[in-house]
């Protein structure tokens, strides 16, 4: 769905991390106020919020609004498993341009797989004795048949995106030295082929961005480029004889091209537009599967779009630019904000030692478990 | 002691040992589509008349994986395991558990159904889960 007259107002993000002695409410302060404070507004300017993660117990969202504030304005927790962040700013996007709000706010926040008081324990079913890595290992399993993918590729990716979270402070990771390809397979195995180092660190964290109306974002940032939310689609699985109904923690990755199709749409661009692009590399094979179903290269030519290094920093299309899933952490709920947050930082030129140059156009990319695909669009005017 | 499934609705047991158990699904009474397990709506025609079927688990390896990271709750301690992706002749691509004897898996080979004990409950229960193997008869 196309985007109406909405921009990037401000982001913040905790760095990623195992947050020890620190509760998800410090976190989802400290980016709360952190958000607000890149914004130079206080919480009497917002006028709707969307909250969410996918462990914090119930009623969480409304209470930890209540750091920030009480203005009695409508707090709404949104929950979609690994894409939460990114729907929060779908909702809020929208609360924008239905002219309900003039500012919103998107935070995520989230304390690592450690299960809090009463959220109960898992179940062991049937479902539950095949291991989430399975489902993408599974993809790669199948790839590795139809398109004479090797090890070597997942190896390469996965060393560019731990060696992108060099150059970002906030990243879970932070390599001492330059990541090889070789260091990547000689990981511990988790399931064939996939190794512990091409999967994403769980960690805990919060992110947070405020979405406004373009006139209001001029105003109180005149001196920054406008960064535009050009488009959103969400989607959940769709039927098709191939369907799996028990074991895949993800449907078919043809979601994610159906999701990329209606953003591009309603945007009015392609990916040859895109100067980069955030996805979802929660294991490192799915990164491959996406440069083909977001339309960075033509079905079949993903492992060579890798092997030209055209995603890498200084790459045709650059991806993953801030570590990825795999580097950058993915803490689950505040992920796609972390995402928003990277956007917000190379569109408006302030990224740093890893500022893609001249970058205008971006996408950002979620999976759900679910399961569910999202893909919003941001553009810098001018 | 009695041989339980490890949930309702995923496998049929044999009333006596030794005979092959059956995947629990159904099929649409409209267009014929099979499911695994049984669900309400047909995702073919969504009809709403679905008749239950038991299928037989004979298929072809779509997929595989050998898992190695730590055991999830109720999986025996100490063992990795495979997961597969199979195309049951009857229709449906399920996923499930390939039996830890099945060697070197090779997509597209011919498997089959069998049952695999999972753990032994206090009272004596033995609480099974269906696998797939290589087929009987083909290596």
């Amino acid at each position: 769905m196309r985007i109406e007259n909405v921009a990037l107002l401000g982001t913040a993000m905790t760095r990623f991390a195992n947050h020890r002695g620190r509760t998800i409410v410090d976190l989802a302060t400290e980016v709360g106020l952190g958000v607000l404070a890149d914004a130079g507004i206080d919480l009497r300017d917002v006028g709707e919020a969307y909250v969410g993660s996918m462990l914090a117990p119930p009623m969480y969202g409304v209470r930890i609004m209540k750091q920030l504030g009480l203005t009695g304005l409508p707090v709404v927790t949104v929950e979609a498993a690994s894409a939460t962040g990114l729907v929060a700013l779908r909702e809020a996007s929208f609360a924008v341009s239905s002219g309900r709000a003039d500012v919103a706010l998107a935070l995520a926040y989230e304390h690592g797989m450690r299960r809090l008081p009463g959220s109960g324990g898992i179940t062991p079913g049937y479902e539950s004795l095949m291991a989430s890595p399975a489902s993408f290992a599974l993809w790669a399993s199948r790839r590795m048949q139809e398109r004479g993918t090797r090890p070597e590729h997942l190896a390469m990716l996965a060393a560019k995106n731990w060696n992108a979270a060099r150059e970002n402070p906030l990243a879970y990771h932070q390599a001492d030295h330059r990541v090889t390809a070789g260091e990547v397979l000689a990981s511990p195995g988790v399931a064939t082929p996939l190794t512990e180092m091409m999967g994403a660190p769980m960690g805990g964290g919060a992110a947070a961005a405020l979405v406004a109306r373009a006139d209001v974002v001029r105003r109180l940032r005149p001196s920054q480029p406008l960064v535009r939310v050009l488009s959103t689609a969400l989607v959940t699985e769709s039927y098709d004889p191939g369907w799996i109904a028990i074991g895949p923690s993800i449907g078919p990755p043809e979601m994610t091209a159906a999701a990329a199709r209606l953003a591009y749409d309603a945007a009015g661009i392609g990916p040859e537009d895109l100067d980069l692009v955030l996805l979802h590399d929660s294991w490192i094979n799915e990164e491959l599967e996406y440069y083909e179903q977001l339309g960075l290269c033509r079905v079949g030519e993903a492992e060579k779009l890798a092997e030209e290094g055209a995603t890498a920093p200084g790459g045709r299309i650059p991806v993953s630019t801030d570590g990825g899933l795999v580097a950058r952490g993915h803490p689950i709920g505040p992920t796609g904000l972390a995402q928003v947050h990277e956007i917000a930082l190379q569109l408006s030129g302030l990224a740093g030692r890893r500022q893609v140059a001249d970058a205008r156009t971006a996408l950002a990319h979620l999976v759900g478990g679910g399961s569910s695909a999202i893909v919003s669009l941001f553009q810098r005017e001018g | 002691m009695a041989r339980v499934a490890i949930e309702p609705g995923i496998v049929a047991l044999p009333d006596r040992e030794g005979d092959p158990p059956r995947l629990l699904g159904c099929r649409c009474d409209s267009c014929g589509a099979v499911f695994h397990p049984a669900r309400p709506v047909c995702l073919a025609c969504y009809g709403r008349a679905l008749s239950g079927a038991a299928l037989d688990g004979n298929g072809t390896l779509y997929a595989c994986t050998h898992v190695q990271m730590p055991l999830r709750p109720g999986r025996r301690e100490g063992r990795d395991y495979w997961v597969a992706q199979v195309d049951l002749d009857d229709g449906p691509r399920v996923q499930g558990l390939l039996s830890p004897d099945i060697g070197e898996p090779r997509i597209g080979m011919r498997l089959g159904l069998a049952l695999e004990t999972l753990r032994v409950e206090e009272n004596g229960d033995e609480v099974v889960v269906p696998h797939f193997r290589a087929e009987a008869g083909v290596a």
